[in-house]
């Protein structure tokens, strides 16, 4: 009964279109309204500051703002330029390219919809004049992007570590091996698509010396991982330190190193910040107190119990989820969907002997999914802004891309060593 | 002297953010600094951070309501018919505002409650508790004021929309 006052009441206010925060608030306050004995309206009231009062947490905006000033600061164009010399020569080399580089900035940013601006920017319009449909080239660089969020760091684990409690750090290091799996799926529908159409790598040769040039030059931005990732697992500092870091070292190097980043800019980009965090984590607000009172009302319990009548298989269960999950995500920002389910679904696969770790990476490959797939796709949106290619006929081209993301998302969800192999052999 | 103070009001949000999000960089950085170079662990640094935090995520969403960019659920649109959309969305910022209320002033309640009957104070800054949560008030009602702007314009462009298109019907 509970389960479906709350929430019934939170997709009834969802319909009347109320932004996601305010209608778990609404959905709370109904039923506060209506049980005042179980939870007390002044329990909303503190947990809108006791949920943001979090440290870790606040690895979010830094991680947005470091991004926003390497976008800004010419570190793209070099990890492209890295990437073209390595895979450049090969046939449909520049659709490799556009992945590899995704992947690269993957690695210095935590978010989805920024790869996509900042590789798309440059490498759609270098496709296009190679000979590669724009529609193509925008699909792929769309559908790419998101592994900016699968490869570390990652602003949707920092949100799934602080609601259920795993370790941001192991989830960083899970994401290396899905990573490299959804990036190899989207490289092979590539060069299937490109062989296809007769597209061609640049003219220039493979050589090692021009691999070593740009390797040189890249190599700032190329300090951005091993500096995070280095200082989270040496015990250097915790990941918010480590996304100061990154902002203030993305700072620096864009100011005074490659000097394409001017101070004025730098006002815009932390508004811009601030308004990305104000968006997603008021939804941290209300979302905590949605699960604290699921919790009281037992209501993941009644879900496995729901779920375990359906099937007694890990396997089919988690199948059952991730097309859930799917779904959700083309209907709701990730994000969001991330802070309201992560917490329940982790206490339902966990009874089935899921790993929190392999479970955030299902849930992130989801979302990296969600980015892509209309009506919500950010990563869409982004790049129909870079090329004007209308939004359906992208969705359209995107749909083998988003097929091989899938297949991915199966390898990964069936064989938790992909994900777990690298927090294991570092014994974290 | 008024026009500048509506330029101030209007871009409120901005100019403490800018601040908030610039001053926590600078904490934190600061306690990096001083841990690791000079070998003395800051004690204040990172509750100041994240009081500072709670300042940035509220404003962000007030600045968020000012701009039109708080996260919906806009395939639920589709449900209705075009022309009655902008008002189903109207109907969404009119609830949107009545929980603003009630959390300015549920807040507000708890803020006294924890300042004159029983104070609490923080653990590391030792400062009263009620003025870190000032941050929750105080930005929902801001939010109030620009969810009020909105739905102001809101009615004005759709008079003003209606009675041009009036002038248009008298010109053929």
């Amino acid at each position: 009964m509970s389960a479906a006052l709350l929430l019934g009441g939170f997709a009834f206010f969802l319909i009347l279109h109320v932004p996601i925060g305010i209608a778990i608030g609404l959905a709370v306050l109904v039923f506060m309204t209506l049980n005042p004995d179980v939870v007390p309206l002044r329990f909303l009231a503190q947990g809108m500051f006791s949920s943001v009062d979090s440290f870790p947490l606040m690895a979010v905006p830094f991680f947005i703002l470091a991004g926003s000033l390497m976008e800004g600061g010419g570190l793209s164009r070099r990890l492209i330029r890295l990437a073209s010399s390595i895979v450049g020569s090969t046939p449909g080399g520049f659709a490799s390219v556009t992945v590899l580089a995704c992947m690269f900035f993957g690695a210095i940013s935590g978010s989805s919809p920024a790869t996509v601006a900042a590789i798309g920017s440059i490498m759609i319009p270098a496709m296009v004049k190679q000979g590669y449909d724009i529609k193509f080239s925008t699909a792929l660089t769309a559908c790419a992007g998101g592994l900016g969020v699968i490869i570390p760091p990652s602003i949707p684990m920092v949100i799934y570590g602080v609601a259920t409690g795993a370790s941001i750090g192991k989830l960083f290091m899970g994401g290396f091996g899905p990573g490299l799996v959804a990036g190899g799926a989207l490289i092979l529908v590539a060069l299937y698509y490109s062989h296809k159409f007769g597209y061609k790598g640049s003219d220039e040769k493979f050589n090692m010396r021009n691999v070593i040039t740009a390797l040189n030059e890249a190599k700032w931005a190329l300090f951005v991982p091993i500096i995070i990732l280095g200082g989270i697992y040496g015990g250097v500092f915790t990941p918010t330190e480590a996304a100061v870091v990154a902002v203030v070292y993305g700072l620096l190097v864009g100011l005074y190193v490659y000097r394409e980043l001017q101070w004025k800019d730098v006002p815009q980009c932390l508004i811009n910040t601030a308004l990305m965090t104000g968006t997603v984590l008021i939804i941290v607000g209300t979302a905590t107190t949605l699960g604290r009172i699921m919790t009281i009302e037992q209501i993941p319990n009644m879900i496995v119990q729901w779920l375990l009548s359906i099937s007694q298989s890990k396997f089919i269960i988690l199948v059952i989820i991730n097309v859930f999950l799917l779904f959700v995500g083309m209907v709701m920002e990730t994000l969001a969907a991330i802070l309201i389910l992560g917490p329940l679904l982790l206490k339902v696969v966990m009874q089935l002997g899921v790993d929190p770790v392999h479970f955030g990476l299902i849930m992130v490959l989801n979302l990296a999914i969600g980015f892509v797939t209309p009506p919500v796709g950010v990563n869409l949106f982004v790049a129909c802004g870079i090329t004007q290619v209308d939004f359906m006929s992208l969705s359209r081209n995107a749909l083998p891309f988003v097929t091989a993301l899938i297949l991915a998302l199966l390898v990964v969800t069936f064989i938790p060593a992909i994900t777990l192999w690298l927090p294991k052999l570092l014994g974290i | 002297m008024l026009r500048l103070l509506k330029r101030i009001f209007d871009n409120l949000e901005e100019y403490l953010l800018v601040f908030a999000l610039g001053s926590m960089v600078v904490y934190i950085f600061m306690q990096i600094l001083f841990r690791y170079i000079f070998n003395l662990p800051l004690a204040w640094s990172e509750e100041l951070a994240r009081f500072t935090f709670v300042w940035l995520i509220y404003l962000g969403a007030s600045l968020a309501v000012k701009r039109k960019r708080h996260l919906r659920v806009d395939a639920a649109l589709l449900l209705y018919p075009k022309v009655i959309r902008p008002y189903v969305t109207l109907l969404g910022d009119l609830l949107f505002l009545f929980f603003a209320i009630v959390i300015a002033k549920e807040t507000a309640t708890l803020i006294h409650a924890i300042t004159f009957v029983r104070p609490q104070v923080s653990p590391a800054m030792q400062i009263p508790m009620g003025l870190a949560y000032l941050a929750v008030p105080i930005s929902f009602g801001l939010m109030i004021i620009r969810i009020v702007q909105n739905i102001v314009s809101f009615f004005r462009s759709n008079t003003i929309n209606k009675s041009s298109a009036s002038v248009n019907v008298i010109q053929k």
